[in-house]
């Protein structure tokens, strides 16, 4: 079997887990959006490339291999048995792609462990979940149901965390439910980030703007471009420049 | 050997660098990342390239922004907004400025004594404090914030909550008023146009209302650095510290090594004593290890650092209060969505407040839509109407408190980020022994075994509490009586912003990590001038000229203690960090 072809599924499970993910933060006319059941008519989180955004935020965390992704891929794996992973040549259930994966020395990105708990709680709230349109559980659930999901990742259950646990040298055990509860509150905010930052819209090398940010336009931040200033000055609050002593 | 070295070039460090090297001493200040000595060429306006967290140039991390960032260990849903580089996290504060609130001081004897965090007291009274907050005020200086349309808003709606208009430095109860910020008003052309040609100094003063503070002060556009409108430390005591020679007449520059990690404090025993003798610091470009002893030994990395360094060097903790007791404002957030503009977005972050001492204070807070984004999702109370996390409290705000996502995100923000205006709370909180640093199991980084940082978020006091949900409502009666249509409390989660006493200092020894004098009780000749000296959250009040208030009082201890100096404060006339001698000999020395 092809490890590269494995390494390459699982990536494109990541994203797709991540696509759903970020449109429940800031839906947009796409496809996941529609498939949740809220969408908007303005560019959201895939128009601003968020999924990238917040893959790269949680693999560039921490030097790899961060201690808790192994343990989790492997805590997990064995649950997902009935979820497809397509392969160039093949389906594999995804169960035995980890495996495979875990019996390599490849360095599990923490973006992978995420969208493994992502998926393996979907299929807890929605058994329908395992197959169907996209790659991923987690994206073929409703706004309500990604909610429920989450609600368990921010407030993991003790048999979520006693079966990572199993996993997971003693050392880092009692970080477990602490650092699901710290991923479930990054997992809001930097698709929000994302989505109205002005990351794709500048050269960084430069400090120039490439084109006008997406967000500006959908916020009315800064409409004529980057300012150094604005005319704003009100004068003083009742004409006191002063405060006594 | 030096007569003094310091960790940490933030908030406090650099002010017992400026104030000793001002005195004739030898003083080398250590800070771990970057020295922004050209900020126009290095940083930018675009929120992304500022704060970034794990690539931003304001992260916490080495100036390499290729490498990743310094990592700590959070074990609940919490953030830190933390800047590394010379000027720390005052690179991106506010320059708020508020005194202490008196009652967090011992010998308060108010009406409404009770009230405060009353077994954590500052160890000395708030009148033993008011000269050198006076000091501070000057040197930076403080000056009244002029308005923008937002705090025309605000103020708006705080006189509508019936309480009167503060008109004294002191703060004796509740009250509104414009900020005292560490930031240069508007002259000339600032805040008058936005034609940049016309923005640049000397054609204009101070500060141009650009909105970017938290992206770094750089206005006016070539204004000598100690110019520059927002009294960062990189703006006002680092330049200070660096051409102590030129202004104090027995001055002398103090050497100041940036891209240097602190990984030990050196001890000895003399005569059954420990003492601080030196640092050993890993320069962060090279991975070279340096080393130099001092007579002295200054400790101003933050919060979280100085119990790190503490750990990683193995210094006494007789009480195990090394990292204990940590306090962070307990900060909350309540926006108000507008049918008029607010112009959120534009100038400085924060001009104006409301105090309630006994219970914190109120701020108005401006953000550029990214770090907006962010404020509006970040909650411990989940997603309303889907779950709460057992909070999701209800009050005089819309729908129970939570994170604005999905459709409700948009269409905020498709209101419009200036029809926006966000209240900022500050909680008085008190400390406790369970929010704390300890060392992490997670793998130790180029630097050492890193920290853990953790804040017992659902178990705070029920003081604290009361004073979060007060707080909060008040807030929300403020939008509207601003005229707000809708209105979000959104729970924060811990936002590690003003974090506070977790090497505190004390009454007592049984919970207190340093003397009344900010030296550390079980290692002489070794003091601690951050955030984390404070005994507790100042009441409320953002901590800046609190720390810098007392790392004056610090440096005035070490040098009469150690040096056998007179004090100055009260004294003599401070040097105003805007002074002209201090500008040319930036200018002569390329700095």
């Amino acid at each position: 079997m092809d490890l590269s072809e494995i390494v390459a599924a699982l990536g494109d499970l990541t994203r797709d887990t991540f696509n759903g993910w970020t449109v429940f933060v800031a839906p947009g006319p796409d496809a996941y959006s529609v498939a949740q059941g809220v969408a908007d008519w303005q560019p959201g989180a895939m128009e601003a490339q968020a999924p990238d955004y917040v893959m790269l935020g949680i693999d560039f965390s921490l030097r790899p291999p961060h201690p808790l992704a192994r343990p989790i891929a492997a805590a997990l794996g064995p649950a997902l048995g009935d979820v497809p992973l397509p392969l160039p040549s093949r389906t594999l259930p995804l169960d035995r792609a980890l495996a495979v994966l875990l019996g390599s020395d490849e360095v599990i990105p923490l973006s992978l462990a995420v969208a493994l708990l992502l998926n393996f709680l979907a299929t807890q709230v929605s058994a329908e979940s395992v197959d169907g349109r996209f790659l991923s559980p987690f994206a073929r659930l409703t706004f309500a149901e990604k909610a429920r999901v989450l609600e368990r990742l921010e407030d993991p259950a003790p048999e979520l965390v006693a079966r990572i646990a199993a996993e997971t040298p003693e050392a880092i055990r009692p970080v477990i439910a602490g650092q699901l509860a710290y991923v479930g509150g990054v997992l809001f905010v930097l698709p929000a980030i994302a989505t109205y930052i002005d990351w794709l819209a500048f050269d960084r090398r430069t400090k120039t703007m490439l084109k006008p940010p997406t967000s500006w336009w959908l916020t009315g931040f800064q409409p004529d471009g980057p300012v150094e200033g604005w005319d704003d000055h009100q004068g003083y609050y009742q004409d006191r420049q002063r405060l006594e002593s | 050997m030096r007569d003094v070295i310091i960790v940490g070039a933030g908030a406090g460090g650099p002010v017992v660098a400026a104030e000793l090297a001002g005195r004739g001493l030898d003083v080398l200040l250590l800070e771990a990342g970057a020295h922004a000595t050209r900020p126009g060429d290095v940083w930018s306006h675009f929120e992304d390239d500022a704060n970034n967290p794990l690539t931003g140039y304001f992260r916490f991390g080495p100036s390499a922004r290729s490498e990743r960032a310094w990592f700590r260990e959070l074990p609940q849903n919490s953030f830190i907004w933390q800047s590394a580089g010379v000027g720390g996290t005052t690179l991106h504060y506010y320059g708020n400025c508020p005194r202490p609130y008196p009652g967090a001081f011992a010998g308060y004897d108010q009406p409404d004594r009770s009230a405060y965090d009353t077994a954590h007291l500052f160890p000395f009274t708030y009148r033993e404090l008011v000269p050198y907050l006076e000091w501070i005020e000057a040197v930076l200086p403080v000056q009244t914030a002029a308005l923008g349309t937002k705090e025309v808003v605000f103020l708006g709606g705080a006189e509508t909550l019936g309480i009167p208009l503060q008109k004294t430095k002191d703060t004796v109860g509740f009250a509104y008023r414009p900020q005292e910020n560490a930031i240069l008003q508007p002259g000339g052309n600032a805040g008058r146009t936005t034609d940049s040609a016309r923005l640049r100094y000397p054609l204009a003063t101070g500060c141009t209302m650009c909105g970017h503070c938290f992206q770094g002060c750089i206005q006016p556009i070539a204004a000598p650095r100690n110019l520059i409108a927002k009294r960062s430390t990189a703006n006002s005591y680092v330049p200070m510290a660096l051409t102590a020679d030129a202004w104090a007449a027995p001055g002398r520059a103090i050497t100041l090594i940036p891209d240097a990690y602190a990984v030990r404090v050196h001890t000895e025993l003399r005569e059954g004593e420990p003492v601080a003798t030196g640092v050993t610091w890993r320069l962060t470009r090279t991975g070279e290890y340096q080393r130099e002893d001092a007579q002295v030994v200054v400790l101003a990395g933050g919060c979280t650092e100085n119990p790190r360094l503490w750990f990683n060097s193995g210094l006494p903790n007789p009480n195990d209060w090394v990292g204990r007791g940590c306090t962070d404002h307990d900060f909350d957030a309540v926006v108000g969505l507008f049918d008029r503009d607010t112009e959120a977005s534009k100038g400085p972050g924060s001009s104006a407040r409301c105090d309630f001492p006994g219970h914190g204070g109120l701020e108005l807070v401006g953000l550029p839509p990214g770090l907006q984004g962010f404020a509006l999702t970040f909650s411990d109370s989940g997603v309303p109407g889907h779950y709460t996390n057992g909070r999701g409290s209800r009050g005089p705000w819309d729908g129970p408190a939570g994170r604005v996502v999905g459709a409700e995100l948009k269409e905020a923000f498709r209101n419009g980020i200036n029809r926006m205006l966000m209240v900022g709370i500050n909680t008085d909180d008190d400390v406790e022994a369970g929010n704390r640093v300890t060392m992490s199991a997670f793998p130790a980084d180029e630097n050492g075994p890193v920290p853990r940082l953790r804040f017992r978020r659902r178990e705070r006091s029920a003081r604290t509490r009361a004073n979060r949900e007060f707080l909060a409502g008040q807030a929300a009666e403020l939008l509207r009586g601003a005229g707000a249509k809708k209105v979000y409390r959104i729970d924060w989660a811990p936002i590690l912003l003003h974090v506070q006493s977790s090497m505190r200092m004390g009454r007592s020894a049984d919970d207190s990590v340093l003397d009344e004098s900010a030296e550390a009780r079980w290692l002489r000749r070794l003091f601690v001038a951050d955030n984390s000296a404070l005994p507790n959250s100042a009441g409320g009040a953002n901590p800046t000229a609190t720390t810098q208030a007392l790392a004056t009082r610090t440096a005035e201890k070490i040098f009469h203690k150690y040096f056998g100096g007179d004090p100055w404060i009260g004294r003599e006339s401070p040097v105003v960090s805007t002074d002209p001698r201090i500008s040319r000999a930036l200018m002569e020395r390329g700095l």
